[in-house]
């Protein structure tokens, strides 16, 4: 119990000089995006199957709906799948964010139902392709 | 001419001397290229439609997380070539079909690592987004007298697009080969170690797919090569893909830039520097006037060369590994070294499968994958399409056979006029 209040409050302070240095790097939003981006990831290995699932479908609603806002505003940039997809960048924000949307209800469903638990998964170099590893710097 | 030093030394036959690094690099290229190549392109099967499996029934199309996919397949000619006119590309494809294929096409979450028989959650076809995808049950059958074919399991990802004003999704995937039937009985076997197909096209759902699939079988003894010439193609009238072209080319090892292994930081080997050279060619084959299905390969002059990083880990010790690669620039010249342009395009998704192949001292990797073409210079500039990649590769020693399938984006035919004229 000590170790658990002890790593508690040792991970709301690091969360605190976390959002100070988060701050200070609004001026170089990227480098903001790369720290915050690499938290979440983080987060997500730590979670079991049915808890990484539902932390996935809400990470995918919640980026539909911030691309959608800044397309809104004007803010925002094509992502990387829509080169050349030309036609309304808006409209396919919109789109996206129905369809993420009705995911979200059969994710939900898939979850309620208990289905989550029970799925199988295949070999791992079958799954999602990791980031490329950085190359040690030429000596 | 200089070559990669190879870790290891390989031995020759009993009582004869170790092979050298260079005599090893040759012998195991040999063996890599030794290859039965089958292009096919796809073609609608009206008697057995596509099916699509909807969210819910009331939803009908609209709503889908996957296709019963039924099509016929057709052979595919793809003849590049470079001259003094600049670079050409004619498609054709055959008449008749030579194959059917069936497959339940899945769309599956990011984070799903799919296998053989095992269905992915309930992931909705979102044509505003890319996503990844499983093809099960997948049966490739040729019409050939012995019914020749292979059963597969693969994935791949959507590329939503606009083609001719409609939205469409790009389509890359990479196919194992689990089992083989007919003149391709026993596969995976000392005959033929494995075999990988690579998909290279789009789809506009449920029905209108227009996708080029090579099936490439490695067959270290050539029982697959065709003795002679191969009986030419009957075309049909119909252009297989009116709004693009198609342009194959073999890459292999360009003897004065070695391929260099990669590391991380902590001094763990993370892939290659390759550089290639690529060389014009031209695939044929015939499964139904001789005895058994054969398969021609025949290259030209170097026309282009490769430079990239491909990352994977080789030292993992699954059967099948994620690969990717990154600053891949792909130069062509015509053969008096005029440069006609360059293309960027990275493989973003492929698979190596570690096969163990007779006559090589270490295993080595079929690979396949994809990635979108990212622009260009020269004649090739601004040019939009997909990138797959069938190939071998042996890592000890150095050294590979790379096909690579592009497919750029042509819909009213500037890019081909661009190429003819550039030099």
């Amino acid at each position: 119990m000590r170790e658990l209040a002890r790593s508690m409050a040792s991970f709301s302070w690091a969360m605190s000089m976390f959002g100070v240095e988060q701050m200070t790097n609004l001026i170089a939003p990227r480098r903001a995006a790369v720290a915050f981006g690499a938290v979440s990831r983080t987060v997500e290995k730590e979670l079991g199957p049915g808890l990484r699932s539902a932390f996935q479908t809400g990470d995918r609603l919640q980026r539909a709906v911030v691309d959608l806002s800044f397309g809104l505003v004007g803010l925002g940039t094509r992502p990387a799948s829509a080169r050349g997809a030309g036609g309304n960048g808006l409209l396919r924000q919109v789109g996206n964010l129905g369809f993420e949307l009705l995911q979200a209800g059969v994710d939900t469903v898939y979850w309620v139902t208990g289905s989550v638990w029970q799925q199988e998964q295949g070999a791992s170099g079958w799954g999602p392709i990791p980031p490329a590893p950085e190359p040690a710097p030429e000596k | 001419m200089s070559r990669p030093r190879a870790a290891a030394m390989g031995t020759g036959a009993r009582g004869t001397p170790p092979l050298s690094v260079n005599d090893q690099i040759d012998e195991v290229t040999r063996l890599l290229e030794a290859a039965a190549y089958f292009p096919i392109f796809n073609v609608h099967n009206p008697s057995i439609p596509n099916q699509t499996v909807p969210l819910l029934p009331v939803l009908g199309e609209q709503l889908f997380l996957a296709i019963n996919v039924n099509e016929s397949l057709h052979r595919f000619e793809v003849v590049t070539h470079v001259g003094p006119q600049g670079m050409t590309a004619s498609n054709r494809m055959s008449r008749e079909p030579i194959a059917e294929v069936h497959i339940r096409w899945t769309t599956m979450p990011d984070d799903f690592a799919p296998g053989p028989g095992l269905l992915p959650p309930p992931t909705i076809l979102n044509p505003f987004r890319s996503q990844r995808f499983t093809m099960l049950n997948g049966q490739l059958s040729f019409n050939d007298r012995k019914v020749s074919g292979v059963q597969a399991f693969g994935s791949g990802r959507t590329f939503p697009v606009t083609v001719n004003g409609q939205p469409a999704l790009n389509i890359g995937a990479v196919i194992d080969v689990l089992s083989g039937s007919g003149d391709l009985a026993g596969l995976p076997n000392d005959t033929f170690p494995g075999a990988t197909m690579v998909i290279n096209g789009f789809i506009q759902p449920p029905n209108d797919l227009a996708l080029n699939l090579i099936l490439r079988v490695m067959d270290p003894t050539r029982q697959l090569a065709a003795r002679g010439p191969v009986v030419p193609l009957v075309p049909s009238p119909a252009s297989p893909d009116p709004g693009a072209v198609f342009m194959f080319f073999l890459g292999e090892v360009d003897p004065r830039r070695p391929v260099r292994p990669m590391f991380g930081p902590d001094g763990r080997p993370i892939g290659l520097q390759v550089f290639e050279n690529l060389r014009q060619v031209r695939v044929e084959y015939d499964i139904g006037t001789s005895a058994s299905l054969q398969s021609r390969t025949e290259t030209g002059p170097v026309v282009g060369t490769v430079s990239t990083m491909l990352y994977f880990d080789f030292q993992n010790p699954g059967s099948v590994i994620p690969v990717q690669t990154k600053g891949g620039v792909f130069s062509f010249h015509d053969p008096q070294g005029r440069s006609l342009g360059s293309v960027f395009a990275n493989m973003v998704e492929g698979r190596a499968f570690r096969t163990y192949l007779p006559g090589a001292s270490r295993p080595v990797f079929r690979m396949g994958g994809f990635g979108p073409i990212r622009g260009g210079t020269g004649a090739l500039a601004g040019a939009a399409g997909m990138l797959s990649l069938n190939s071998v590769v042996s890592v000890t020693p150095s050294t590979l056979s790379n096909l690579y399938v592009f497919r750029f984006e042509d819909p009213n035919g500037g890019l081909r006029t661009r190429l003819q004229g550039f030099c």
